[in-house]
């Protein structure tokens, strides 16, 4: 077997370029700051990894049926902010405000759906409108002020499961679902073939709408998933939580291999598309990088790793 | 790549070599889009360099949860002190929280957080501001020899936000001996919301009821400037001597410039370079020479904090050229004389 036809091979799922571009992040980032590997460096990274990578799981199903979502940062707020304000206003039970929150996130999914496979409404215009009313709505129901100060026993959920942090398991824990979902299932397969080639799956009988709908309520109930984390992790849900987030998501996915045409990609390379811009993050703030620099830095290191990338495709298609 | 890796860890061990002796400062800002907290940063930079510290500044854009993630990063890296301006009261508590259990001392400014150890929480006094801006209006009022009693009108900010309650209580510290003296008549004692249109209308409504006014002071630049237009829009001349003597607080850049034209009497600056300078100073003392915040340091109500307040300056057309030097000229943070 040549040596082209076995990275092709390899590189099925376009993982191996986000992967190789993770591993070489870390032996740089290992090899430049002795506090690199520690144990509570590497807590950290898996804690900070996780709220970004849940959102890009949801992400990248959508931008596989060949949509975008660009409300995820909202609905990670609105959720968040009903879970917390059912916890401290209602004074619900946690599980009862965690389901509350995640229904949020799963309502703000379907109504995408609806607006892009049923009204047909292009999806990057549908999340726009849908990032709006969110984060409005989350402003309307914390009249613009930060709810906080949860119960130990939510706040455990930002806390450690012997030496993981509790976040990155569940969050480890959606994307073994997902990817399973998405490799053995026909869900999974409708979900490829929409975002191949979205007439030709229509004419084969699939429902397409109803992949579509699925996709995006996937997509709110990670962001909800991620805004009840952060809740955790920030003991206070705040309404301008994720702003911005959309964006990251977004990136680690097409960074994870995810083509922004649709189709092609997997959940696994995502996650390491998330890794790569929590590490880079992580390894300019221990070397003390002045903020300014590190927009520079990160925008160079980003557009590198995007032509490492492209190359991958070469060996892809 | 072999190369540059190289040179990259020569530099750093070198770098190493120098954190030896320097302590590294992290200041964390909440974000560096506005110009304040740039000043802030300025100001933090500065003192790092008088004191040979080494000083690292964080952007956290205003995203509380990447500002855990950087003083998490910073934890992690060693940093021997946290300086934050924190994004949230509440939302930053889990970050104080982390850098005590490190070890590593935490110092707040400009903004405190709501829990966790700090040694100090170092910002603008708004009781003392607002007490020197109008004390600052009564000395002009006695220079302009206005019959007594003097009729003013107050603009408080929107009810029950912190800076509208303590701007409104220093007002009333200078006030209270006049009023009760019988030197003062307030006409009226109203909230504008910190508003620039609602600062015109209440001070439109006023003018309705009468002209016969003194003196306007306002619990912010906005409101003060609103019901600049508002007398102006009435025919009421505004300015020392013989007309109604505005007084702001903020000194943003349009009361600045209204100041200069004679429009305000003064408005009230805070000085971020400072909050920055002691901060990182303070900071850098209490690692190197066991600087405390010295007896007798009085605690910030609202947060239990152990608070050094920093100097303001009221902008008036004697100092207005000057104001930004005297703003950016730290005095000798107290405990350390």
């Amino acid at each position: 077997m040549d040596i082209k036809a076995w990275l092709k091979r390899i590189n099925r799922n376009r993982v191996l370029f986000p992967l190789g571009a993770l591993a070489l992040l870390v032996i740089v980032a290992a090899s430049l700051s002795p506090h690199f590997l520690t144990p509570m460096n590497i807590k950290n990274v898996l804690s900070q990894v996780s709220i970004i990578a849940i959102l890009a799981a949801g992400e990248a199903c959508v931008i596989l049926t060949g949509g975008i979502d660009l409300s995820v940062g909202a609905v990670l707020a609105i959720s968040g902010s009903i879970t917390a304000v059912l916890m401290k206003w209602v004074g619900a039970a946690i599980p009862l405000a965690i389901l509350g929150g995640l229904g949020a996130g799963a309502l703000a999914g379907a109504l995408n759906g609806l607006m892009v496979a049923w009204v047909r409404i292009p999806s990057f215009i549908a999340t726009l409108a849908m990032m709006a009313v969110a984060r409005g709505g989350t402003l309307v129901l914390t009249n613009g002020r930060p709810v906080s100060g949860f119960l130990k026993s939510f706040r455990a959920i930002a806390g450690y499961a012997g030496p993981l942090p509790l976040l990155f398991l569940i969050t480890f824990g959606v994307y073994v679902l997902w990817q399973l979902a998405l490799s053995h299932t026909r869900f999974g397969r409708y979900v490829y073939a929409v975002g191949g080639n979205e007439t030709g799956t229509r004419f084969v009988g699939v429902n397409v709408r109803r992949v579509k709908l699925l996709v995006f309520i996937l997509a709110g109930l990670c962001a909800a998933i991620g805004g009840i984390m952060l809740d955790a992790r920030l003991n206070a849900a705040y309404p301008t939580a994720g702003e911005g987030y959309e964006l990251d998501a977004i990136a680690a996915a097409v960074l994870g291999g995810v083509s922004l045409s649709g189709g092609v990609g997997s959940l696994v390379g995502t996650f390491f598309g998330a890794l790569v811009m929590t590490v880079l993050g992580n390894i300019l703030n221990l070397l003390k990088v002045g903020a300014f620099y590190q927009y520079i830095a990160k925008g160079l290191i980003l557009a590198v790793a995007a032509i490492s990338l492209s190359r991958g495709i070469k060996f892809a298609k | 790549m072999k190369r540059l890796i190289a040179v990259l860890g020569t530099v750093l061990l070198l770098g190493a070599l120098v954190w030896a002796e320097a302590p590294t400062i992290a200041v964390f800002i909440s974000t560096l889009k506005n110009p304040y907290f740039v000043t802030l940063a300025d100001g933090a930079k500065a003192a790092g360099e008088e004191f040979g510290a080494e000083v690292v500044i964080y952007d956290a854009q205003d995203d509380a949860a990447l500002q855990l993630s950087q003083v998490e990063d910073a934890i992690a890296a060693g940093v021997d002190a946290i300086c934050i301006n924190p994004v949230h009261t509440e939302a930053l508590i889990p970050a104080v929280e982390k850098a005590n259990e490190a070890g590593i001392p935490v110092f707040s400014v400009d903004r405190d957080v709501l829990g966790g150890e700090r040694v100090c929480y170092i910002g603008t006094s708004n009781v003392l501001a607002a007490e020197q801006g109008a004390a600052t209006l009564i000395r002009y009022l006695a220079l302009a020899k206005r019959e007594l009693p003097w009729r003013i009108v107050i603009l408080e900010g929107i009810p029950g936000a912190s800076a509208a309650v303590e701007r409104e209580e220093g007002f009333k510290n200078v006030f209270k001996p006049l009023i009760d003296g019988g030197a003062i008549e307030v006409v009226a004692d109203l909230t504008a919301y910190f508003d620039r249109a609602k600062g015109y209308q209440v001070m439109s409504d006023i003018l309705a009821t009468t002209t016969d006014i003194d003196a306007v002071i306002a619990a912010n630049d906005e409101m003060i400037l609103g019901a600049l237009e508002a007398i102006k829009a009435a025919g009421l001349k505004v300015g020392f001597p013989d007309g109604i003597l505005l007084m702001g607080f903020d000194a943003i850049d349009d009361a600045v410039a209204a100041v200069k034209t004679g429009e305000l009497v003064g408005t009230v600056a805070q000085a971020p370079y400072i909050q920055g300078y002691w901060g990182v100073e303070a900071a850098y003392r209490y690692l190197v020479e066991g600087w405390r915040p010295p007896e007798g340091t009085a605690i910030y109500p609202p947060t239990g904090a152990l608070f050094i307040p920093t100097p303001v300056a009221v902008v008036t057309a004697e100092n207005v050229d000057q104001v930004a030097q005297i703003t950016r000229t730290p005095p000798p943070l107290p405990g350390t004389e």
